[in-house]
């Protein structure tokens, strides 16, 4: 039985993984580097070993502060100043969201043309993330469990299916175009892991193997980006070089008797991993904002944060160039890092600082 | 009691937005009717002087038979946009079953006709495609009695060689691969109009996008088994002592076996097939267990001619690859693929090629 207000190890790598999902399904040739999509197998392997490293910070932090999450951890450290690292969260999390919420219009837009407006989709998807957020984390948590068993069974369904469209000539040797795109396919996963900013909010909150738990995500992750880099790579061969969304492709020519382009099961697995991302995020912007302003401004921020997100990417984000010059891996990536690892490197040195220069008072 | 009522009033609030949201979404757009809908399941396409002709047939939700459309345009999409005009019904594509392409297309270039089936968010890559011996107007017109031939039984015709072992099937994005692809050669089947009946009569190889020549059933054969998708067919050969004997094959594979010996490639090809005598003019079964050791013999020499000539007539006469063994080739050699790939089809005249055939009859029946 969880503590109150706590949740399970199992439960937050069940959400980092759902929420690390939508990564895999929206990578194509031109955010990947290259047309050779096989070689981000090896940037799959590249991304295991580094994530291992770069969640170092946060666990540092939390080892010395269990109970504290990040934001009372810099207040500790830089006082009123740490009211500040809120913000710069804050706004990181509204715009990784309107990364991956723009991207999804894009698909929608673009691919599935659909006779009702996107903005009417986004609204819909903004009101359940917002509501989600509101409950609270423990609720979100929950609704990962249910989703995990839904995404599985569907992303399992649909492999299978596609077992029998695998071709051994569809397969180029790894590294054909050398290095390159498996550097980039890494900085590419690396940008996108907003989790290295989520993982420092919810590790106070969780009980349990935490250890144990990451590493089996971890791998579990890994294992997933693989056998999915696989699947669109010998089920589509070099047109997955030419598509937008190649996993969605491979989806549609997947079938099992009656069962015929099993597209749908793609947009699903992405709604939902969209919705869990969208509901933890904005709960941790309420957090942030509750840290400076009080609950209310934080209840407040949640409404607002949606808003802004939908007005957001249905003005001035509509647009594919606004959307790959904003979001490319030059801005994207740098704003991972340094929200996900540098700030908690600085902060964690502040706090060693902060302590020391403490206890030289005390013995004087 | 408060946070109960807190509770209410936010599940209030969901549910008014809910239904706004859902109001929204039928108020804007919605679902097109079927009626509304021209669910478009065959697509011809013949070049024209100034652009393309396609010929559609539509099928109609009340009838059992699709009806003809034909439109002209500077591009394949834009003819297609014409029929909007026509009957104000929005255009289905995700049900298209199959492509014919004209002669002609295929003597130009077929790149920029089927681009549109790779790239529209509509179109299925799996769509069946075809080359026509003449136009592909002249099958989408041509009725079988009353009615033309359904896209249904087009599809079915390509899928055919699991039974008759010898015509290809050709999707969308296999063409697309095999000429996007390094080491290969792209190549549809053909379909022609015999005595006022549709069928398929080879198979079409590619010299990149450009046609450039047809298989006859028996050298589609050998490319069927060469890339290991051959499941069944007949094979007739003549024995002095049964007279014409007829082998079902059962089961056709082929490994091939690249190697490169002193900076030049080589390929050793063995095909195995199991077969089973389906039929002789020689009723006596008892000396069919006799027969068979002069069948296996006769049947792999007839394949091995067979495939002898095939491989003379796509790699040395036409220079194309329809087998992907530059592909193999590029996968187990990559070092020597990546210095020789621009001169593969030069390769094609020389590369030695020695073919194996192992042939089992399984049972006499």
């Amino acid at each position: 039985m969880n503590q109150i207000g706590k949740i399970s190890a199992g439960q937050l790598f069940t959400l980092a993984f759902l929420t690390r999902v939508i990564m895999m399904l929206t990578v194509d040739s031109r955010v990947a580097g290259g047309k050779n999509l096989q070689d981000l197998t090896l940037s799959a392997l590249c991304y295991l070993g580094l994530n291992l490293v770069l969640i170092l910070p946060a666990w540092f932090l939390h080892r010395r502060y269990p109970e504290l999450d990040l934001l009372e951890i810099s207040g500790y450290a830089f006082g009123k100043a740490g009211g500040l690292i809120a913000l710069l969260y804050a706004a990181y999390f509204l715009f990784i969201n309107g990364y991956f919420l723009s991207n999804f219009q894009l698909f929608m837009q673009n691919e599935i043309n659909t006779q009702v407006p996107v903005w009417v989709i986004s609204v819909a998807l903004l009101v359940v993330a917002a509501y989600g957020a509101f409950l609270g984390l423990e609720s979100i948590a929950r609704t990962s469990g249910f989703v995990l068993i839904l995404a599985a069974c569907g992303m399992i369904f649909l492999l299978v299916t596609l077992n029998q469209e695998l071709r051994a000539e569809n397969f180029t040797p790894l590294l054909y175009d050398g290095p390159g795109q498996t550097l980039q396919g890494t900085l590419l996963f690396l940008s996108r892991s907003s989790f290295y900013c989520v993982i420092p909010f919810l590790l106070p909150k969780t009980q349990g193997a935490l250890k144990c738990r990451y590493l089996f995500w971890n791998v579990g992750l890994c294992l997933f980006f693989i056998v999915m880099i696989v699947t669109v790579c010998g089920t589509l061969g070099p047109v997955a070089g030419l598509q937008n969304f190649p996993v969605y492709t491979m989806a549609a020519l997947a079938q099992s008797g009656p069962f015929q382009r099993l597209d749908a099961i793609y947009t699903g697995v992405w709604v939902m991993g969209l919705f869990l991302t969208t509901a933890l995020d904005l709960y941790l912007i309420s957090l942030c904002i509750s840290f400076l302003w009080g609950k209310i401004a934080g209840r407040v921020a949640i409404l607002a944060g949606a808003v802004l997100l939908v007005v957001g990417c249905n003005t001035f984000l509509a647009s594919g160039e606004v959307v790959a010059a904003v979001f490319g891996i030059q801005t994207i990536l740098p704003a991972t890092m340094i929200t996900g690892v540098l700030l908690p490197i600085i902060i964690l040195l502040a706090v060693r600082h902060k302590d020391k220069t403490t206890q030289k008072k005390e013995v004087r | 009691m408060k946070g109960n009522k807190k509770r209410l009033i936010i599940t209030a609030v969901a549910v008014v937005a809910a239904f706004f949201i859902l109001a929204s979404a039928s108020a804007s757009g919605g679902q097109i009717q079927l009626d509304d809908r021209m669910l478009i399941q065959g697509i011809g396409i013949d070049q024209e002087e100034d652009g393309v002709l396609v010929s559609v047939h539509i099928s109609q939700p009340s009838q059992t038979q699709p009806v003809l459309e034909q439109v002209k345009g500077e591009t394949v999409l834009d003819a297609l946009d014409k029929l909007v005009q026509r009957s104000g019904k929005v255009p289905l594509y995700s049900h298209n079953l199959v492509v014919v392409l004209g002669k002609k297309c295929g003597e130009e270039g077929l790149e920029h006709y089927i681009d549109f089936f790779v790239r529209y968010y509509e179109a299925r890559p799996s769509v069946g495609m075809f080359l026509a011996e003449g136009t592909a107007e002249e099958i989408f017109t041509l009725k079988e009695g009353e009615e033309y031939v359904s896209p249904e039984e087009i599809a079915r015709m390509g899928q055919g060689g699991k039974t008759n072992g010898w015509t290809v099937y050709t999707r969308a994005i296999d063409f697309v691969n095999q000429l996007w692809g390094e080491g290969t050669s792209p190549y549809m089947p053909v379909l022609s109009v015999k005595e006022g009946v549709v069928e398929v009569t080879g198979t079409a190889v590619f010299h990149e996008d450009q046609y450039s020549t047809t298989l006859t059933p028996e050298e589609s054969r050998i490319l069927l088994v060469i890339t290991k998708r051959l499941t069944g067919g007949q094979i007739v050969v003549e024995l002095p002592e049964a007279g014409k004997v007829t082998a079902t094959i059962r089961q056709g594979s082929a490994k091939v076996s690249p190697s490169i010996k002193n900076q030049e490639p080589q390929l050793d090809i063995t095909i195995t097939c199991q077969t089973e005598i389906s039929s002789t003019e020689n009723m006596d079964l008892a000396a069919d267990e006799a027969l068979l050791p002069n069948l296996e013999q006769a049947l792999a020499s007839q394949l091995q001619s067979s495939a002898e000539e095939t491989l003379q007539k796509t790699l040395r006469e036409e220079q194309t690859d329809p087998f992907g063994f530059g592909r193999q080739i590029m996968q187990e050699h990559t070092a020597w693929w990546k210095e020789n790939r621009e001169n593969w089809e030069e390769w094609l005249t020389k590369i030695p090629v020695s073919v194996q055939v192992e042939m089992t009859v399984e049972s006499a029946g």
